[in-house]
C-alpha cells in the first residue's frame, strides 16, 4: 500500500515540475517575443532614418541585444529598397562587421544557423559574399543550398549563373528557387546563359534555353535557334517555347519545319510557338497540323490558327474535312 | 491639393508594415501628410471619408488587393480623380497592364528607391 501512495506521489510531483517547466518556458517565450517587438517598434525610427535620411542619420549607440535587432531591420529594409539606402545598409553592415559574422556562421556546423546565415548575406547585399554563397550550392543540407541560391539571386550574382544552373539541374536545389534566382539576376545573365547553350548535358541545355526565354529579348533568338535540332527532344521543346515568347519572326521557317518532329510534344510547342508569332506562311503550315486526330499538337495548331488569323479558323473549320480541333476554335472565336 | 489642407495628403497602403515605415517617412520628409492602411479594405474607407490627394497602393494586400482597389477608387464619383500609384513586385508586363487597365496612373516596382517614389508624387500632383 506504502509502495503505491509512494509512486503515485512521485508521479504527481512529476507532473507538477512538468507543468511549472512548460509554464516557465512559454511565460520566457511570450517574454522575449515582447521584448523583442518592444525593440522593433523603437529602432525602427532610427533605421529607417539611417537607411533614408536626408543627411543618412548615425544610429544611436546600441547595446549587444538592440545591434542584433538593428541589423535585423536593416535586413528587411534592404529587401524592400534599392539604390542609394540599399548601399548604405551594405556600407553600414560592412563598417560593424556583421557581413564577417555571417560569413563566420556560414560555415557552422548547425545547418540552420548556416541556413539563416546564407539568407542574412542576400539581404544585407553582401557582394563579396558571391563566392561562399556558390560554395554553399553543394552544402549538405538543403535549407542551406536554397538559401544560397536565393541570396545569389538578390545580390544580382552574374558570375554564379552557370553554378545556379548545375545546382538546378542536378537537383541540389528546387527548380522553383533556381529560377526566381536567375529571375532576380535580370536580363544580365542572359550572355552567361548563352555560353551554356552548348551544354553536354541535355538538361542545362533545356534549361538554359527555357531562360533565354524568359529573360531574353528578341535579339537574343538567334543565338538559341540552332537548338531546335537539338538531338533531345526536352531542349527542342524548351527552344520552340523560348522562340514564341521572344516573337522570333526570324525563326517561322524553323519552327515550321518543327512542326514535323517526330516528338508530338515538339510540334505542339512549335504550333503555339508560330501562333504567337503568326504571318501567312505560318498559318499555312499550321492548318494541315490542325486537321489531324493528334490532339495536342492539333489542338495547339488550331489554337495558334485562331491566334494569328480569327477569321480564316472560322472558315476553315467549315470544312468537311476540318476535324474536331478547328471547329472547337473557331466556337471559341465565335463566342 | 484638396482645398483647406496645409499639405497634400497621400494615402499610403501596404500590408508589409516595412514597406509602409519606408513610404510615409521618405513622403513626410517631402512634406507630405500620410494616412496609412494596411489592406485593401482599410485603403477604401480611408480613401472615401479623406479623399487624399494622391495614394500609393500596394497590389498584393489582404481583403481586396490593389487592381480591385484602384477600379473601386475609379468607379465611385467622390474618388474617382485621385492619382494612384501602384507599388509592386509583380512587375511582368501583363502585371503593368493590369494596373492600368484597372486605371492607375503610374507603377513603381519592388524593391523601390524611396527617391524615385517621391519625384512620381511630386510629378503627378505637380501636373494637377
Amino acid at each position: 500500500m506504502n509502495w503505491v501512495v509512494l509512486v503515485g506521489a512521485a508521479l504527481l510531483v512529476a507532473n507538477t515540475a512538468l507543468v511549472a517547466v512548460i509554464a516557465a518556458q512559454s511565460w520566457y517565450g511570450v517574454r522575449r517575443l515582447r521584448g523583442h517587438d518592444e525593440l522593433v517598434a523603437r529602432l525602427r525610427r532610427p533605421a529607417v532614418e539611417m537607411v533614408d535620411g536626408d543627411p543618412p542619420a548615425e544610429p544611436p549607440p546600441l547595446a549587444r541585444n538592440e545591434a542584433r535587432v538593428f541589423a535585423e531591420l536593416l535586413a528587411r529594409y534592404s529587401r524592400q529598397v534599392r539604390g542609394g539606402p540599399q548601399e548604405r545598409i551594405v556600407a553600414y553592415c560592412e563598417a560593424h562587421g556583421l557581413v564577417d559574422q555571417e560569413l563566420r556562421r556560414l560555415e557552422s556546423r548547425r545547418a540552420w544557423r548556416r541556413a539563416r546565415a546564407a539568407f542574412t548575406l542576400g539581404d544585407f547585399g553582401a557582394r563579396r559574399a558571391v563566392p561562399a554563397l556558390v560554395r554553399h550550392l553543394d552544402d549538405r543540407s538543403a535549407e542551406v543550398r536554397a538559401a544560397a541560391c536565393r541570396s545569389l539571386g538578390n545580390l544580382g550574382a552574374v558570375d554564379a549563373v552557370p553554378a545556379v544552373i548545375d545546382a538546378r539541374v542536378a537537383a541540389r536545389v528546387p527548380g522553383a528557387v533556381a529560377k526566381l534566382a536567375l529571375l532576380d539576376i535580370g536580363p544580365a545573365a542572359v550572355a552567361v546563359l548563352i555560353t551554356l547553350a552548348d551544354d553536354e548535358e541535355p538538361l542545362v541545355r533545356a534549361a538554359v534555353v527555357q531562360l533565354v526565354g524568359l529573360l531574353g529579348g528578341a535579339a537574343d533568338a538567334a543565338a538559341i535557334q540552332g537548338r531546335l535540332s537539338d538531338p533531345a527532344a526536352p531542349v527542342r521543346v524548351a527552344t520552340a517555347t523560348a522562340l514564341g515568347r521572344l516573337g522570333a519572326r526570324e525563326a517561322r521557317d524553323d519552327l515550321v519545319t518543327a512542326l514535323a518532329d517526330r516528338v508530338p510534344g515538339v510540334r505542339t510547342a512549335a504550333a503555339e510557338a508560330l501562333g504567337g508569332i503568326g504571318g501567312r506562311q505560318a498559318v499555312d503550315a499550321l492548318l494541315p497540323l490542325a486537321r489531324t486526330d493528334e490532339f495536342e499538337p492539333a489542338r495547339a495548331a488550331a489554337e495558334a490558327v485562331a491566334r494569328a488569323d480569327p477569321a480564316l479558323v472560322v472558315r476553315a473549320a467549315e470544312a468537311p474535312d476540318a476535324g474536331p480541333h478547328l471547329r472547337e476554335a473557331a466556337g471559341r472565336v465565335a463566342l | 491639393m484638396t482645398d483647406g489642407r496645409e499639405q497634400p495628403v497621400v494615402l499610403a497602403a501596404d500590408d508589409d508594415d516595412d514597406v509602409l515605415e519606408l513610404v510615409t517617412f521618405r513622403l513626410e520628409r517631402s512634406g507630405y501628410t500620410v494616412l496609412q492602411a494596411h489592406d485593401g479594405e482599410e485603403a477604401w474607407t480611408l480613401a472615401r471619408a479623406e479623399l487624399p490627394d494622391l495614394a500609393v497602393l500596394d497590389v498584393m494586400m489582404p481583403k481586396l488587393d490593389g487592381f480591385e482597389l484602384t477600379r473601386r477608387i475609379r468607379a465611385d464619383e467622390a474618388t474617382r480623380r485621385i492619382p494612384i500609384i501602384l507599388l509592386t513586385a509583380r512587375a511582368q508586363d501583363p502585371d503593368v497592364q493590369q494596373g492600368f487597365d484597372a486605371g492607375a496612373d503610374d507603377y513603381l516596382r519592388k524593391p523601390f528607391s524611396p527617391q524615385e517614389l517621391r519625384a512620381r508624387v511630386q510629378a503627378i500632383l505637380g501636373r494637377r
